[in-house]
């Protein structure tokens, strides 16, 4: 061990779902002992000093007795998370001489450290190989179930400091996922065809699903199994999702098998929950239902603030959260289900039970659900509670693969037509310009005014016309039919929201 | 000195009968007309051109502070009416306030045969409109079919100059009163609390829209009494105890709306009761009612039986100065209330109205459910969804397996949204509250 000396090593500090690369220099100096960190690091890279030290030890090495100064650059960026142990465990073993130079070179180190010498995995593996890939180097980190192959980086794993020695780092088992059956399936659910249906139609537009209904009727049964008809994630909508749900520390795996995502918060969350926050800032619920389902149960018990502070990420798809030192953005398209009951004690239009609320407590709960979500709510469905022989005729009902047939059908003839209509967006977009939508079904005269009429009778709003137009377009699209007929707009009718939304 | 020992100052606020119109003579002690406003200090005072009589102490109203002056009778005598001014400045309904107290001339004579007969009436509007009219009320939850048969019934009735009276509350009892005032008839609310403490809120439009027309908000709490639940169920006496019949459109069991017919029956008056389904809960109460001997009401033409047996001849459509059941109703016409905002075809306000806007045919003949489909779909095929849920409101799940049994080999889904769809737009079905869809009763 030689006693001055100084190295730098690569690692990287997780800002949002982006990892930047950090140069962690440890230089060993001449002068009153002490281990210092500068850089602005923030709590837990301070604690890593003992962990550092500890774990050093417990693996043979020694800790000089110098003065060691670890400097995290740039200095003004703000250094969070527990993966810097390894890094600045490697710049001192190697500014010591204790292990050979050049492994600190062209390899990017992330990990904790454990007081035996074990190097534990961190969250955002896969932002920390993203930014590999960017930098060009190889990655190196710990043993952990959640590797993603990411192209052009060679991925190591290192198991202990002991191995620093020998040099001997394993590689990285991508996880081959295979997606499963889901255990979840339609077919569970006995009846209930007009919900299938409706949620069927949802599924193909990616539009948004407000289900009411009695206590124990199946909104959340129905709501569960819906990512078992939606389509499978693409490519890029993996990476993208897997990368939100690494930086999270959620698991990986069944996104990596393709199955989107399905997030149901509980009404008590809070906006940083939900939206996303925190310091340092993570990723709410919404965008852990990135490209996939975001599910919110009982929704007039959750607080109107909370609601209030969804619309701007449903607007840009985006969710930006703003910092004293900088912005962060997380990526949120989701879909919307929402459950509600129709009243507050839940009876209302049940058949069995009386409602025992009055016209005004009816009004006000449902005036609850309001504002920015009911923009984003193009179906309404009903949901009666089973009769108790159908209940017994479970796994009789349709089941999901019939669904899903339909879905990926609608889908595909859609992305079809809009390729064909020169749009440029590929993915399904759920914001549609009015006048692209109203091309796009090319009602005929008669239909149109068949719709006019119907909408007049109604007192349908412009946007509640707009909507069910979406609606019609979609059920089209699942029939195959380039012109929207008028079969398909009645169905579409029959799904509107109520008062005359 | 006021009555009772009371002073009270009061606000001139243009109160005193229709205090544009000059007091033309005063029968009596002494009287004075100034411009317009009559203040007299005596015993009766009769005042033409706005109210046909007012016995008792008017309060005369000059520029800024007045007092009640003169012999006003101690009660029991035969002066108890008096036209007073509001208690604020800006109360939430205008128009003339009277208070009536039991005995005087202005006390409708149908109240002595209610249970509890109140002593004193609070009034906004017109005193006269307290005839003898035709009650009409249903339920607040109500379904379209019930406020479809309120708003159609009421009009039949207004057209012929039967008052209105109901209980101003949501549902059945709002249609009614918009009905009527639709066909520039008069129509009477009498409310729960007083009539300051307007209740339902939203009904304030409505009910400045009544007195505006000629009609009458009564209570029988002072005025800034607050609407508490027994106040309702007590005065629903008063609207059967005034009307000669009561129509019943729409009534769950138990119900407000059956209590109603209780007290209807047990103050001698008729029971007029539309039917619902027996599937449908929402009509339980009236079905029960035509067990129980009350008389049914199946299409207009019934209905104007009816109307001609309990009210007599009554001015026929389209004629306006034809014999009138009352002279109340008589200056009602010539007064001429016929600018009114509830035109039919423009019931923007209500979420059922779709209907007035197909062409209606004469509401005296013809059966409600015989109107052609004008030009939108002219087959039988929706008949079938229709005639279904006529039986029993159902929701889209249990619409599906009916399709499914009508169609049981073509897209019976197709076919169900269309069928649907298309009804819906001729008003023959609608979506109730709760969810499922069923029929509605064209206006």
């Amino acid at each position: 061990m030689q006693a001055f000396g100084q190295c730098c090593v690569q690692g990287a500090t997780l800002r949002g779902i982006e990892a930047f690369p950090v140069d962690v220099e440890v230089v060993v100096s001449p002068g009153m002992p002490g281990f210092l960190v500068v850089g602005m690091p923030d709590a837990a890279i301070q604690e890593a000093r003992e962990r550092v030290r500890a774990a050093l030890r417990a693996s043979g090495f020694s800790m000089p007795m110098e003065k060691v100064v670890v400097n995290l650059a740039p200095g003004s960026l703000r250094k969070t998370g527990s993966g810097f142990d390894l890094p600045i465990a490697l710049g001192l073993l190697a500014a010591t001489g204790q292990i050979d130079r050049s492994l600190a070179q062209g390899r990017l180190y992330v990990g904790e450290l454990s007081m035996e010498g074990n190097v534990r995995p961190v969250s955002g593996l896969l932002a920390y190989a993203l930014a590999a890939q960017k930098l060009g180097c190889d990655f190196v980190c710990g043993p952990s179930n959640d590797y993603v192959e990411v192209a052009g980086v060679r991925q190591l794993v290192l198991g202990s400091l002991g191995r620093l020695r020998s040099a001997s780092f394993g590689s990285v088992r991508a996880r081959s996922c295979s997606r499963k059956a889901d255990p979840l399936d339609f077919s569970d659910i006995a009846g209930h065809e007009a919900a299938k249906r409706a949620l069927q139609i949802a599924a193909a537009g990616n539009h948004g699903v407000l289900m009411t209904g009695p206590p124990g009727s199946g909104k959340t049964m129905l709501a569960s199994r819906l990512p078992s008809i939606l389509p499978p994630l693409s490519e890029g909508e993996i990476m993208q999702t897997a990368l939100v749900h690494s930086v999270a520390g959620e698991d990986i795996a069944p996104v990596l098998a393709g199955i989107r995502p399905f997030r149901s918060p509980h009404h008590s969350a809070s906006a940083a929950g939900l939206v996303g926050g925190g310091s340092p800032p993570r990723p709410g619920e919404i965008s852990l239902a990135h490209n996939g389902v975001l599910f919110l149960d009982e929704l007039p018990e959750f607080k109107p603030a909370v609601l209030q502070g969804l619309r701007q990420p449903m607007e840009s798809g985006r969710t930006c959260i703003t910092r004293a030192d900088g912005n962060v953005v997380f990526p949120s398209r989701f879909m919307l289900v929402a459950a509600s009951n129709p009243c507050p004690c839940g009876y209302l239009g049940d058949k069995e039970r009386e409602c025992t609320c009055t016209v005004p407590q009816i009004r006000s709960y449902q005036g609850r659900i309001g504002g920015p979500l009911m923009d984003r709510i193009d179906l309404h469905l009903t949901v009666r509670r089973t009769m108790p022989g159908e209940v017994m005729n479970s796994g009789g009902g349709t089941a999901s693969a019939t669904l899903r047939e339909g879905v990926l059908l609608g889908r595909e003839y859609a992305s079809w037509r809009r390729a064909r209509e020169q749009d440029c967006e590929t993915d399904s977009e759920d914001v549609r310009s009015p006048a692209r939508l109203v091309r796009s079904c090319a009602l005929s005269e008669k239909d149109r005014e068949f719709l006019e009429r119907a909408a007049q009778g109604s007192h349908m709003s412009g946007r509640a016309i707009m909507r069910t137009l979406g609606i019609a377009r979609t059920i089209a699209d699942m029939d195959e039919a380039l012109v929207v007929e008028r079969r398909h707009i009645c169905e579409a009718l029959s799904l509107r929201l109520r008062e005359g939304g | 000195m006021a009555r009772n020992g009371r002073e009270r100052k009061e606000e001139a606020y243009g109160a005193g009968p229709a205090g544009e119109q000059p007091a033309a003579s005063a029968h009596g002690v002494a009287a004075d007309a100034q411009g317009g406003v009559a203040s007299v200090q005596g015993c009766v005072v009769s005042v033409q051109g706005g109210v046909a009589s007012v016995q008792g102490c008017v309060v005369g109203t000059q520029d800024a502070e007045a007092n009640a002056r003169g012999a006003c009778g101690a009660r029991g005598s035969s002066i108890g009416a008096r036209a007073v001014a509001p208690r604020v400045r800006h109360p939430p309904i205008d128009g003339p306030r009277w208070e009536i107290e039991r005995g005087d001339a202005l006390y409708p004579a149908a109240f002595e045969l209610v249970s509890a007969p109140p002593k004193h009436l609070y009034l906004v509007g017109d005193p006269s409109a307290l005839s003898e009219g035709l009650a009409v009320v249903g339920a607040r939850k109500a379904t379209p079919y019930g406020l479809g048969c309120a708003r159609r019934f009421a009009r039949i009735a207004a057209r012929r100059g039967v008052v209105i009276v109901s209980g101003g509350a949501r549902g059945c009892d709002a249609e009614a009163h918009r009905a009527a005032l639709a066909e520039g008839g008069r129509t009477v609310a009498f409310l729960g609390g007083g009539c300051d403490k307007i209740y339902p809120a939203e009904h304030r439009g409505l009910f400045q829209d009544i007195v505006n027309a000629g009609g009458a908000l009564v209570s029988e709490h002072p005025w800034e009494f607050p609407p508490v639940p027994y106040a309702f169920r007590a005065r629903n006496r008063l609207i059967a105890g005034l009307a000669r019949a009561t129509l019943i459109v729409e009534a769950g069991l138990p119900s407000g709306t059956f209590s109603t017919a209780d007290e209807a029956l047990s103050a001698g008056r008729e029971v007029l009761v539309v039917p619902g389904a027996i599937t449908s809960a929402s009509s339980r109460g009236a079905n029960r009612l035509l067990y129980q001997g009350a008389m049914p009401i199946v299409d207009d033409e019934s209905f104007a039986d009816a109307l001609f047996s309990i009210f007599g001849l009554l001015k026929q459509e389209g004629s306006p100065a034809a014999p009138c059941a009352s002279d109340a109703s008589c200056m009602a016409n010539a007064r001429g209330a016929s600018k009114s905002p509830y035109a039919p075809g423009t019931l923007g306000a209500l979420g059922t109205s779709g209907a007035s806007n197909a062409s209606a045919p004469s509401d005296v003949s013809g059966a409600p459910s015989s109107v052609a489909l004008s030009g939108v779909f002219a087959d039988d095929t929706c008949n079938e969804i229709v005639r279904a849920l006529r039986a029993e409101p159902m929701d889209l799940e249990e619409l599906y397996v009916v399709a499914q049994r009508l169609r049981p080999s073509e897209d019976a889904r197709a076919w169900l949204m269309e069928c649907m769809a298309v009804s819906e737009a001729a008003g023959i079905i609608a979506r109730y509250p709760d969810g499922r869809w069923g029929p509605a009763a064209r206006a």
